[in-house]
């Protein structure tokens, strides 16, 4: 049924993705039946660091159904360079080091790939694996980012003189004078842990290869399919016609799925060798060693304030665990330090960032992209103002925030592209207003104290959050009604769970008056649209959505001066209602959509009705020139266990501020999904290795992810400060949920426990690490 | 997973015979919950599996009377978790079954699996050991009793000759002895826990006549806490007496370390929840967490 | 080429009877998706802690990705495609999820609406804590758990409707 009446944007409308999912006839990678395709495992490395000698492959080669076993040098005629292209360019790198498709002679890491098993089955290759002998020479490994900027430090990779791959600063205003005129200095150092993206569904790559037409087909679960293609062609040295990249049904991105990873280019390069179909399934424990996610940071950090508490300053030195290599540029820093800012006047700032080498699996962007540990520190060293100025913790932030009527508010931060980073809209005071309000912050002395009489430990914590989305430069999106009636979008936006494909849906009927059964979406296929991106930087709802929605106006408007021409009635008498332009106020003169379609696209030999261009369609490629800032604040209870160090959460409430909501149900579920990764960051998520750089925790039983039990329920309020900067007034609201998580829980642990004098830096806040904090402050 | 051969015996008979003594590369495989997790992640490359699947139906049974219960060593664990009997006898069992793992695992592991695998972080063996379980244990000579207390030799390690299979496990009833199992798990409740203690003890609302102790998860075999037990034994029960026996306990073990905690970690778990079990069992209640 | 013992077994799945050669070393995992076809069980980690791939195996959840394809030899298995009581119909539970947003990238879908069906047969009428705890062994990494729990709370009140 037609949805009719008022504006659709802001409904909760059901998800067109569900069905076949609920019915288990979903399509994802693995699901995808490749004829004749033969099954690739990877022998990868054993060893954190090491000169590769060589590979024997002879016995491996010899298992019946192996077909090849392929090393670098096998790879390297099909490839344009001994390197990945990944051209995401910074004058802060100091070496370039791009990925390597097969190690070539050293390994940089536990579990990158060395060669490539390809074989009749899955269990074969792995059966093959077994028998191949690696010849190594084990080398000492960088396995501490601190440690490995130090003097005398093992370098990393033989091929860079040490191991500072990149370094940057953010520096403004006056630091010296702010900290001379200070009333209180605070110093502080944090080592902030976060890990994978952990999506359920693992990586994969089916290669077909198309000997009629001679092109190459990519099936990933890729969040970047255009990006993909694009480093393809450059690696393959082949014309952009000859390669698709097509991403299936994905089961969550969160970031590893944005990376290009080796394998996505070995695949192609073996399909291309040996003229067969290939297929490759990570299993959990590859997912574990070999996708990219985050990691450490040390944030060694002081703050100034006046008397009031109110910020004079912050200084420090930021180390970051880069990993062996670099796979996505150099911003996941960058994005922490520059976000430590968030709804705060920082009248002056530095900031020095050092990207260390490591011999770690390289590190990339997950959900948050490093915004969660820069947050953290602020609001951390805010909770230790409140502290030392003897001031509330609402106070302090009240103190020092952005008021409404600064907006827009150009920050002194330069970003990535040279641009001010400057706010657009929000009411950062009103928002955290609300959520003391719904968390019954001033009630809460009185509960806490009723409950530490009962023998426990309670305590409420607060944080505050900006985050830029929508990152440009554009994305696409193209609209077609075809004379059958059916509606067809076409995207360089990509899926992994967020509901791209409802929201543009939903943004479609809007606008044209249609049943959301009428319109299929093709999202994430290099073959449906010729540029695009995809899936990062919390962006599409802002980047494609504003794109489809343009687009349908423009459809709408074509449709009714198509119809003005067939009926022979004036445009301003006309409406879209229904699937038909009609005659305002008489539903039965009218033509249908698949009516004015049809009659525009063209009849041999006759005229276009009224002079028209030919196809009822539109294409936009909806320019973001500027980040639009969605903010929020959470609030958190938790439990704390003095004796063991066991942490409970009780409840949680988010404001969360992301502009124009166009479903709020999938807003909901994106805010609590990336509310759980946050959970995760604070309390469970580790991933150890140990000095050698092995891995300690490649399963889920030892590395634990946040479940239904860990979660407490989840409050979402939503206020809307429609964005100036696109025309729906949209920003981004996937990770923002992550970012302020890590603060508000360890405010609500300080709290709890503040009889005890704890001071929490580190994360993960583990109940071992918890216990020794309170013995240490005891 | 390697290939292996695969043999499915329809007696206990003859599943003892397909075992060798000699050869650790033919195992017996029950529910199989922990033995696949292992072949899949290359720890354990059998040659030969003994499938137990197919034994008599009589080694799946649960029969009750006053003496207690007799569970067949092929029961799951969702089975004795579904059992009307076993609450009537042993209600530790049926609420520690609650938080052992999840539902998918206990629907297909065996009590005669989880005993005979040696696990430290389970949390039967523990409570067993406090309910004072024995096993009938059948080998190519026959049959020999044994209690479960005497069952586990070390990390992953039992007792049982590599031809000898558990056909019963035998609870005596709890009947008027209180119990209660406290588990810490650091990530979700059906995480692995870092320490489980389980507590049996016989005594009024104050005074304990006489209990058993026992640790896990922390330790590299389930322990029986005889230090503790000994300094709580025909005592009323104070603070300070449960902080002594909490002290009192870490003499008894023999601590690992994981990812879910350093050594001394687990100790001061053991302190505390050495408390905890004593205490909660006295005062009816369960634990987890 | 496979160098291994084979079996033939017979599975019951949704309802069908499959007798099939296997090599034992197979897991019901993948008899299921590559013998079968029937994609719609999921491997998320295949140590059985993700649960994507819980089947019901004679009505009681099991993990598919640990079990061997003989060990459910004679037995009934029912996969997240026979949930539904035909092409045009959802079951009361996936009409749930539907509404309540239980899901996003569906991947961990299959593995908890088997969970749930099990755990609603047990427990018609469950608290949020009791379905908190029931699902507590089902990783989900996109949603927060929060629709889902909202889903499975609902669909307990719809099942009973339907039953009344």
């Amino acid at each position: 049924m037609a949805p009719t009446g008022p504006s659709l944007i802001g409904r909760r409308m059901i998800r067109v993705e569900d069905g076949p999912l609920l019915r288990g006839r979903g399509r994802f990678i693995d699901d995808l039946d490749i004829p004749g395709a033969l099954h690739v495992a990877f022998l990868r490395s054993p060893v954190a660091h090491g000169r590769l000698k060589d590979i024997d492959a002879s016995a491996a080669k010899a298992l019946p159904g192996v077909h090849a076993v392929l090393s670098f040098a096998d790879l390297r005629p099909v490839l344009t360079g001994d390197r990945i292209p990944q051209a995401l360019p910074s004058g802060a790198i100091r070496f370039d080091v791009d990925p390597i498709v097969l190690a070539k002679d050293e390994v940089t890491y536990v579990g990158e790939p060395v060669a490539m098993v390809v074989a009749d089955s899955r269990r074969v290759a792995e059966d093959a694996l077994a028998l191949i002998a690696l010849d190594l020479d084990e080398l000492p490994a960088v396995t501490d980012p601190v440690a490995g900027l130090e003097y005398g430090a093992p370098k990393a990779r033989l091929d860079c003189p040490d191991n500072l791959v990149a370094r940057q600063s953010i520096d403004y205003g006056d630091i010296d004078g702010a900290f001379a005129k200070a009333a209180h200095r605070i110093k502080a150092r944090f080592r902030l842990h976060k890990g994978g993206g952990h999506s359920i569904e693992t990586r994969g790559i089916a290669v077909r290869i198309d000997p009629v037409d001679d092109t190459l087909t990519i099936h990933a679960n890729t969040q970047l399919p255009h990006r993909a293609k694009q480093i393809l062609v450059a690696a393959l040295g082949i014309g952009e016609q000859r390669i698709r990249v097509v991403a299936p049904d994905t089961g969550g991105g969160f970031g590893p799925k944005a990376a290009f990873h080796p394998e996505e280019l070995a695949l192609p390069a073996a399909a291309l060798l040996l003229r067969r179909p290939l297929k490759w399934i990570e299993d959990r424990r590859e997912n574990f060693v070999a996708a990219v996610g985050e990691r450490d940071q040390d944030w060694d950090m002081e703050m100034a304030v006046d008397a009031g508490g109110r910020m004079l300053g912050l200084r420090g030195r930021l180390c970051h665990d880069h990993g062996s290599c670099t796979p996505y540029g150099v911003a996941l820093a960058y994005n922490a330090g520059t976000n430590v800012i968030g709804p705060y006047v920082l009248p002056t700032y530095r900031l020095d960032i050092n990207w260390c080498l490591t011999n770690f699996v390289p590190c990339a962007p997950t959900r948050g992209a490093g915004r969660p540990q820069g947050m953290y520190v602020m609001e951390r060293l805010l909770d230790a103002v409140a502290e030392t100025v003897g001031i509330a913790r609402d106070e302090v932030r009240r103190r020092n925030m952005i008021q409404p009527t600064q907006m827009p508010y150009a920050t002194p931060i330069k970003q990535r592209d040279g641009s001010t980073m400057t706010y657009d809209s929000g009411d950062y005071p009103e928002c955290q207003r609300r959520a003391l309000e719904a968390g019954g912050w001033a009630d809460f002395p009185a509960r806490q104290a009723a409950a530490r009489k009962a023998g426990r430990y309670i305590g409420l914590g607060l944080a505050n959050y900006v985050e830029a989305t929508g990152r440009g430069p554009f994305e696409s999106a193209g609209l077609r009604v075809g004379a059958s009636g059916k509606i067809v979008i076409t995207t360089g936006a990509s899926a992994q769970g967020q509901g791209t494909k409802s929201m543009l849906v939903q943004l479609a009927c809007d606008v044209l008056g249609v049943a959301p059964e009428s319109i299929e979406v093709i999202a994430g296929d290099t073959a449906g649209i010729a540029l695009g991106f995809g899936a990062f930087a919390s962006r599409q709802a802002v980047t494609a959505g504003n794109a489809v929605h343009q687009a349908a106006i423009a459809v709408r408007e074509k449709a009714i001066q198509t119809a003005a021409e067939m009926m022979e009635a004036s445009a301003e008498d006309l409406e879209l209602k229904d699937g038909a332009v009609q005659v305002k106020g008489v539903p039965h003169m009218k033509r249908t959509l698949a009516q004015i379609a049809h009659a525009i696209a063209g009849v041999p030999g006759f005229a276009l009705p009224g002079g028209v261009t030919p196809g009822l369609a539109a294409s936009i490629d909806f320019p973001a020139p500027a980040l639009t800032y969605c903010n929020g604040t959470h609030i958190c209870e938790a439990e704390a266990d003095p004796e063991t160090g066991m942490v409970r959460l009780l409840r949680y409430i988010v404001v969360h501020d992301s502009g124009r909501i166009i479903n709020p149900m999938i807003v909901d579920g994106q805010v609590t999904g990336a509310v759980a990764h946050g959970i995760g960051a604070t309390l469970y998520e580790w991933m150890r290795f140990d000095s050698q750089g092995q891995p300690q925790t490649v399963t889920y039983g030892d590395y634990i992810l946040p479940s239904s039990d860990t979660v407490p329920p989840i409050e979402v309020i939503h206020m809307e400060s429609p964005t100036p900067l696109n025309p729906l007034g949209v920003k981004g609201a996937a990770e923002s949920g992550t970012i302020a998580a890590p603060a508000a829980i360890v405010s609500a642990v300080e709290d709890a426990l503040h009889s005890f004098g704890v001071r929490i830096r580190n994360l993960p806040l583990t109940p071992e690490r918890l216990l020794a904090s309170i013995q240490a402050a005891g | 997973m390697i290939p292996f051969d695969l043999a499915e015996p329809t007696s206990l008979a003859a599943a003892i015979k397909l075992l060798n003594p000699d050869d650790p590369t033919i195992r017996p495989i029950a529910g199989g919950t922990a033995l696949m997790l292992m072949m899949k992640s290359g720890v354990f490359n059998p040659e030969k599996l003994i499938s137990l699947r197919k034994i008599e139906g009589k080694f799946s049974t649960i029969a009750a009377d006053t003496d207690g219960l007799r569970i067949g060593a092929m029961t799951t664990l969702g089975a004795l978790e579904r059992s009307k009997d076993v609450p009537k006898y042993a209600p530790l069992i049926t609420r520690t079954l609650r938080t052992l793992s999840n539902v998918r695992v206990r629907n297909v592991a065996t009590i005669g699996g989880a005993l005979a695998h040696g696990d430290p972080h389970m949390d039967l063996p523990p409570v067993l050991m406090a309910l004072g379980a024995t096993l009938t244990i059948i080998g190519p000579g026959g049959e020999r009793k044994l209690p479960v207390e005497e069952l586990f030799a070390g990390y992953y390690e039992t007792v049982l000759e590599k031809n000898e299979l558990i056909s019963e496990v035998h609870v005596p009833a709890q009947g008027s002895k209180k119990g209660a199992y406290f588990k810490v798990t650091t990530g979700s409740a059906d995480d692995w826990p870092a320490l489980g203690v389980a507590a049996v003890i016989e005594g009024d609302a104050k005074l304990i006549k006489s209990l058993r102790l026992v640790a896990s998860a922390a330790t590299d075999k389930a322990t029986r806490l005889k230090s503790a037990e000994a300094l709580l034994s025909g005592k009323t029960v104070t603070d300070d007496l449960l902080r002594q026996a909490g002290d009192a306990a870490i003499a008894d073990c023999e601590f690992i370390a994981d990812v879910r905690g350093s050594v001394p970690y687990k100790r001061e778990l053991m302190k505390v929840y050495v408390r905890r079990a004593v205490r909660g069992a006295m005062d009816g209640m369960d634990g987890a967490h | 080429m496979e160098m291994t013992d084979k079996r033939t077994i017979t599975v019951s799945v949704n309802g069908t009877k499959h007798t099939k050669e296997v090599p034992v070393r197979i897991t019901l995992a993948d008899f299921i998706r590559y013998e079968l076809g029937l994609t719609g069980t999921h491997l998320g980690c295949e140590h059985g802690v993700c649960g994507a791939c819980t089947i019901l195996l004679d009505g009681r959840s099991a993990r598919s990705c640990l079990m061997l394809a003989v060990q459910a030899d004679g037995h009934e298995v029912l996969t997240v495609e026979g949930i539904a009581p035909g092409p045009d119909a959802l079951h009361p539970l996936q009409e749930a999820f539907r509404d309540n947003h239980g899901l996003q990238c569906g991947f961990c879908t299959p593995g908890m609406l088997t969970t749930l069906l099990e755990f609603l047969g047990d427990n018609p009428d469950p608290t949020e804590q009791e379905v908190r705890v029931a699902i507590s062994g089902n990783l989900c990494r996109c949603t927060g758990y929060q629709g889902i729990v909202l889903a499975a709370l609902d669909a307990a009140k719809r099942m009973k409707a339907g039953r009344a």
